[in-house]
């Protein structure tokens, strides 16, 4: 009885259900005339709008600062402007290093880390006949100093480039680096040894020449003159004249390998050396014996690099080996039983020998071998075996990551008051930022 | 057909590990009453995986699943702890609380991440197509453990899900064991989430559950009913969702399948079979009538009032009440750096049909751009006016000027009456480069000049020669006597 | 010893003297002697002025144009050039100022006559409205890479022509002609040459330009068919896969996608010059299993381990297309490089049996 009337109950429901939809959609829709109208209106100045933005905005995302265009149109067509080197500014940037290091005695004072140096480059295009760059350096805990300021001619006639200012002398390679471009975190000792703590730099003029030749080699030569800033084989008192004759040739010995070799020979004055002077103190004679202050000296240098990068890959995959070797002629004053201070010419050698294999697109792995012995002395003399990881996060950054280990003889020991045998670790983070302009080969 | 199978084996072989612990789980849980503990959980889970989500973890990974566990299992804790003895606030209210709250978190959650829809609708849809072998493995390792704890322990689950009071009677810590036995479940269900979404678990363990209490009473008989069920269900759900997403289309046919269950089960139990039959047939009837009625009366056109508004504007050409403003704008665009825009703003002009902005349009026949100047002579051709006459003369004088252009402009002079246009348009005709050129200027010429019969679409074929050789004659010698008739827009003998 | 020093100095300075003398021609007498950075420049450049030039080109096609190494070598190449064709856009940044500097050749620097900024003219695209490192090696003033949309061709083409006309003005009618030719072959190439009869490759090459070559070619009809059914060329050919997703290695198919329709969504370098991460290479994956990309685009100097392992994983075709004449051994002039790319694109996503290998 029940279960009848609940049918009977639900069937009107149920067709209510059934008939539902079809009832809700043939309703009328409830709009007038007017709102028609009104719509119609607001749509088309909309449409208006939407296509002036459109096109405005293709516009603004395509622009070309020059319109000359290239199709012969009725008229001449202008030269369009040039667009990729603001001939204005000059290119700013800024380096810092900050580098650490440790020996693994601990008790060394040269342990620390710290920003050891920031440098700031200028470096312009003045006009179609020279070029100026500026290197000021800001080392920790001292006053800033200028490294490199130097005019460059651009348009010499008969291949002749002549530079002007202060600048670091073309001798050898690893010379003329600045410290965040060098392969390791430390110059190599020979050249610590042969020209002092900072690279051998020259205010003076510097004229280099591509010798033209039936080859087409790049054979260039430099000749340099001026007086020499401070250092260890050159650091005369009354600042006479120092002078560097180079060579150098480049070879491309396959498309994917170049050999570069080089000739470098520098002469100047020197004052008195280390050697003299302790072998004067020692002796108590430092009133007495006046060592003479102007001595010839001269430096000669060869270098060879091999570079080999593959063609295509080149920034994943690259090895590089460069070695220099040195040798320093010296007029040096030695005491002799009088007491007298005699002249004599003391040769001595050094070099360095360096091998990096880049195995991945930002890691490169280097091995260098220094042996250096010193200008004024014919027995001191020290060894070093470095291994470096270096690893670009970026094109603007790079970490370097150095062991070094330093074996000297006694007297070399003695002379640097440091040890016999020496490790150190070094660490060392390099950020470039602004436009920092592009380093030779 | 056979790829299909293949690459349903793995989604199935994965739906009968999750069938196995699921069945069994989801008739512990619909002794207990409380169903809807199992989505609950799973949305915990859920929520879980969003936030591991959204602090940078893949939902796939390794984190997210420990996020995943974490989640259910604090959920577990708090449903173990409220289940009191009197059950004054039923327990099923809190685990609806919770589940509704876990769902507005995960949407709130998952707001903040720009993917986060996406993620959602993963989770909840699940990916059980894209299963791999090895989670299939680690998963049924999983609950293979689970499975033996269950097995071990399954005198005291079965007595504190169906016997409860019996439980308490006896001085177990019900509390204790209705954590474990959540905390297996938590674990279970985190698991099957990663692979099979909210809504699939939830399915599994509610519906060949549902479908076996139906039929049987006992244990034993109830699992393998829920089982073969399952097992069905989801081999029909996957192959019907090749081209859909998989988890919602097993969803349904399970629904489906307990429909015709219930509907059978209710027949086989009423006491007049044929009655029961024939209430079954007359409900689906009604339920058919109704989809059928949705679909007949459905609107012809999307049903939008806008659609006739649209369908009227494009009947009522320009709009007439383009303010001035709109003018100046557009002259201003006519002198922007890109031939594009300038381009752009001789068509817009034109299209006012204002006869100020002509001297505009005579100005950028001058542009240096050929697309401009293309354009802007086109527009003063259909705008008609006879001030850009001087203007349009001197342009023809351009021996270099690109044909496309020279063409426009000499349809323009010589549809105003300048009889300059003609020789260009002949000049054309014959030694154009582009067919498309001549055979254009062909046309024009035939029209002005009402030369009868069809334009040939071949320009170089012999009627087309034909046809150029005796308008050129028909210019040489009776030329000088036309003269331009504008309304019928041809040159007419002079009377 | 001591005044021994001074006269060392002397040979050097010799060699300077001696060098001071007019430094004799060393190639081929009355050729204009051009120099271009980049292939592609070369090969238009050879194309436009044939025989009247004496054409060098500094980088090769298999390497990576915005790492070529600045070798003396090439200084001595530019050492005695008459002109100088770069790609501009600080392209060559990294390179060419130091062989420039360093070639003691006043004509080509910037700024001077001899000094060809190929990119004057050129509709550049994705100018950065901000300028920082973190967004990768942003190029400053925009994707320099437009010489992947063939029709910049005919810009640049018209650019080398008017330069040789100012440098050898007596080769004028010449310089034009070959211009007028190459751009005649460039417009059939692109078009095909059954529509550039039809309309005239200018007008196409306009309506193209404007972005409304799609309705001048729907909207105009000729014997009853749209002028559409009568395109041919590269773009008849890439029409088949028009609006068709790829990814790409590094960001320098922009003009080439914008021409022919496909669609560049993602690139392996999460950053312009920052290297496939992980989770990139990941993200990567999860995009490509969604199943509507099916193709990745890389090029011959990049790393293929991260291509290959996207393709291994995701089941996707990767080809590798020179982005410069000389790219690939098919790619032999600037008209070779599209048939190449077009071909390989078209097979790789239309399904039909490439001739193997990558």
């Amino acid at each position: 009885m029940v279960r009848l009337s609940f049918r009977a109950g639900a069937a009107p429901f149920a067709l209510l259900a059934l008939f539902s939809p079809a009832w809700a959609q043939s309703q009328p829709e409830p709009a007038s005339a007017e709102e028609v109208q009104a719509l119609r209106d607001e749509v088309r100045a909309l449409e208006a709008q939407v296509r002036s933005l459109r096109d405005q905005l293709a516009a603004l995302a395509a622009q070309p600062l020059a319109t000359a265009p290239a199709a012969p149109p009725p008229g001449p067509a202008p030269a369009a402007p040039t667009r990729s080197q603001n001939l204005m500014n000059p290119a700013i940037s800024a380096v810092f290093q900050a580098i650490g290091n440790t020996s693994l005695r601990r008790e060394d004072e040269a342990n620390g880390f710290d920003l050891s140096e920031a440098e700031i480059a200028f470096q312009s295009v003045v006009d179609p006949y020279a070029k100026v760059d500026l290197f000021v350096s800001f080392p920790s805990g001292d006053t800033p100093e200028v490294e490199e300021a130097s005019v460059s001619t651009l348009s010499l006639p008969a291949s002749l480039q002549l530079k002007g200012g202060r600048f670091k002398n073309a001798f050898g390679k690893w010379n003329t680096l600045h410290t965040h471009a060098f392969f390791t975190v430390d110059r190599p000792d020979a050249l610590v040894n042969f020209f002092g703590e900072e690279s051998f730099t020259t205010d003076g003029l510097s004229l280099s020449v591509l010798i033209p030749n039936p080859w087409d080699l790049y054979l260039e030569s430099t000749t340099e003159a001026g007086t020499a800033l401070g250092g260890t084989s050159f650091n005369d008192a009354h600042h006479d004249w120092t002078g560097l004759q180079r060579l150098s040739a480049f070879f491309n010995t396959t498309s994917n390998s170049t050999v570069e070799v080089g000739l470098s020979g520098a002469w100047g004055k020197a004052g008195p050396s280390e050697t003299t002077i302790r072998e004067i103190e020692e002796a108590g004679l430092s009133g007495s014996l006046q060592p003479a202050d102007v001595l010839d000296s001269a430096v000669a240098g060869l270098d060879v690099t091999w570079k080999w990068k593959p063609l295509h890959q080149n920034t994943y995959r690259s090895f590089v080996w460069q070695t220099e070797m040195l040798r320093s002629r010296r007029d040096v004053e030695l005491l002799v039983p009088g007491p007298a201070l005699e002249q004599e010419t003391i040769s001595s050698l050094g070099g360095y020998s360096y091998l990096e294999w880049q195995f991945a697109k930002r890691w490169r792995g280097g091995l260098r071998y220094d042996w250096s012995g010193f200008p004024d002395s014919e027995t001191d003399g020290e060894q070093s075996a470095v291994a470096v990881v270096r690893f670009h996060p970026s094109e603007f950054q790079e970490l370097r990551f150095q062991i070094k280990q330093t074996r000297r003889n006694e007297s070399a020991a003695l002379r640097l008051s440091a040890d016999e045998e020496d490790t150190r670790i070094y660490f060392e983070w390099i950020p470039v930022i602004g436009a920092h302009g592009a380093h030779k080969y | 057909m056979s790829q299909q199978l293949q690459v349903l084996f793995l989604p199935f072989l994965a739906c009968l590990v999750v069938t196995g612990i699921h069945v069994y789980l989801g008739i512990h849980v619909i002794s207990r009453k409380v169903i809807f503990v199992d989505i609950a959980l799973a949305q915990i889970a859920a929520v879980g995986a969003t936030v591991a989500f959204l602090l940078g973890h893949d939902p796939r990974s390794e984190a997210a699943y420990f996020f995943s566990l974490g989640f259910a299992i604090l959920a577990a804790v708090i449903f173990a702890l409220t289940r009191t003895k009197h059950e004054r606030v039923p327990q099923e209210a809190v685990i609806g609380l919770t589940y509704a709250t876990a769902a507005a978190a995960a949407i709130l959650l998952a707001d903040i991440s720009p993917h986060g829809a996406e993620h959602l609708h993963d989770l909840l849809a699940g990916s059980i197509v894209w299963v791999t072998p090895g989670q299939i493995l680690k998963t049924a390792v999983l609950y293979a453990a689970i499975g033996i704890f269950h097995v071990l322990f399954r005198k005291r689950f079965l007595l504190i899900s169906l016997r409860p009071e019996e439980a308490y009677a006896q001085g177990i810590n019900v509390r204790l064991w209705d954590f474990l036995f959540y905390l297996s479940f938590g674990v279970v269900i985190t698991s099957a989430v990663q692979i099979a979404g909210v809504l699939l678990v939830f399915c599994y363990l509610v519906a060949p559950a549902v479908f076996a209490v139906m039929f049987f009473e006992d244990l034993k008989r109830r699992l393998i009913t829920g089982w073969a069920m399952a097992t069905v269900v989801s081999a029909v759900g996957l192959f019907f969702s090749y081209d859909r997403p998989s988890g919602p289309t097993i969803m349904v046919c399970f629904a489906v399948a307990l429909g015709l269950g219930g509907l059978a089960r209710a027949i086989h139990r009423a006491p007049s079979r044929s009655r029961a039959l024939a209430t079954a047939a007359a409900s689906l009837a009604v339920a058919a009538g109704f989809g059928w009625s949705l679909f007949y009366f459905r609107p012809a056109h999307s049903p939008h009032a806008g659609d006739e508004v649209e369908a009227s504007l494009s009947l009522a050409g320009s709009p007439e009440h383009s303010v001035g403003q709109g003018i100046d704008e557009l002259r201003r665009a006519l002198r922007d750096t890109h031939e594009n825009v300038r381009a752009r703003a001789v068509t817009d002009l034109a299209a006012t049909g204002d006869h100020r902005i002509v001297p505009d349009l005579v100005g950028a026949l001058h542009d240096q751009s050929a697309a401009v100047r293309e354009s802007a002579a086109s527009a003063l051709s259909r705008l008609g006016d006879p001030s850009a006459l001087p203007a349009l003369k001197h342009g023809l004088t351009n021996r270099d000027e690109d044909e496309w252009v020279k063409l426009q402009m000499a349809e323009a002079v010589a549809g105003m009456g300048g009889k300059d246009g003609v020789p260009v348009l002949l000049d054309l005709a014959r030694n154009a480069d582009a067919m498309l050129t001549r055979l254009q200027a062909l046309t024009f010429l035939s029209k002005i000049l009402t030369v009868p019969g069809p334009v040939p679409p071949e320009p170089d074929s012999p009627e087309g020669d034909a046809r150029l050789r005796k308008i050129e004659e028909r210019w040489k010698k009776e030329g000088s006597r036309l003269k331009w008739d504008a309304p019928s827009g041809c040159y007419r003998e002079e009377h | 010893m001591s005044g021994s020093r001074h006269f060392a100095l002397l040979p050097g300075l010799a060699l300077a003297a001696i060098c001071a003398f007019p430094a004799a021609s060393f190639s081929a007498g009355g050729r204009v002697r051009v120099v271009a950075t980049l292939p592609n420049l070369g090969s238009i450049a050879s194309a436009v002025a044939g025989d009247r030039i004496d054409l060098t080109t500094i980088a090769v096609g298999t390497q990576d144009a915005h790492f070529v190494d600045p070798k003396p070598s090439y200084m001595v190449k530019l050492r005695n050039a008459d002109l100088l064709l770069v790609n501009g856009l600080d392209l060559e940044i990294g390179w060419v100022p130091p062989l420039t500097q360093g070639a003691r050749n006043p004509k080509i620097l910037l700024g001077a006559p001899g000094y060809l900024d190929c990119s004057s003219g050129i509709r550049v695209m994705e100018i950065p409205s901000s300028l920082s490192r973190a967004e990768g090696d942003v190029h400053p003033y925009g994707n320099p890479h437009y010489l992947t949309d063939p029709l910049n061709a005919e810009v640049v083409a018209g650019t080398i022509a008017e330069a040789l006309k100012r440098v050898d003005p007596a080769g004028a009618e010449a310089y034009e002609a070959g211009r007028k030719a190459f751009v005649k072959k460039l417009h059939e190439a692109v078009f095909g040459k059954d529509l550039v009869d039809l309309a005239g490759g200018a007008k196409l090459s306009r309506e193209a330009a404007a972005g409304t070559l799609d309705g001048f070619l729907d909207g105009t009809s000729l014997g009853g068919a749209p002028l559409r059914s009568r395109l041919g060329g590269w773009l008849g050919k890439m029409q088949a896969i028009r609006g068709k997703p790829v990814i790409s290695y590094h960001k320098d198919y922009s003009y080439f996608a914008g021409r022919f329709g496909i669609r560049v969504v993602e690139y392996v370098e999460p950053k312009p010059g920052i290297q496939p991460s992980a989770k990139h290479l990941e993200d990567l994956v999860q995009l490509l299993s969604r199943g509507e990309i099916h193709l990745i685009l890389t090029r011959p100097y990049v790393e293929h381990r991260s291509t290959d392992s996207l393709a291994e994983k995701a089941g996707v075709k990767v080809i590798t297309l020179p982005l410069e004449v000389g790219g690939a051994p098919e790619a032999t002039d600037y008209f070779r490089l599209f048939d190449f790319a077009t071909d390989r694109i078209v097979q790789a996503l239309d399904g039909r049996p490439s001739p193997g290998g990558r």
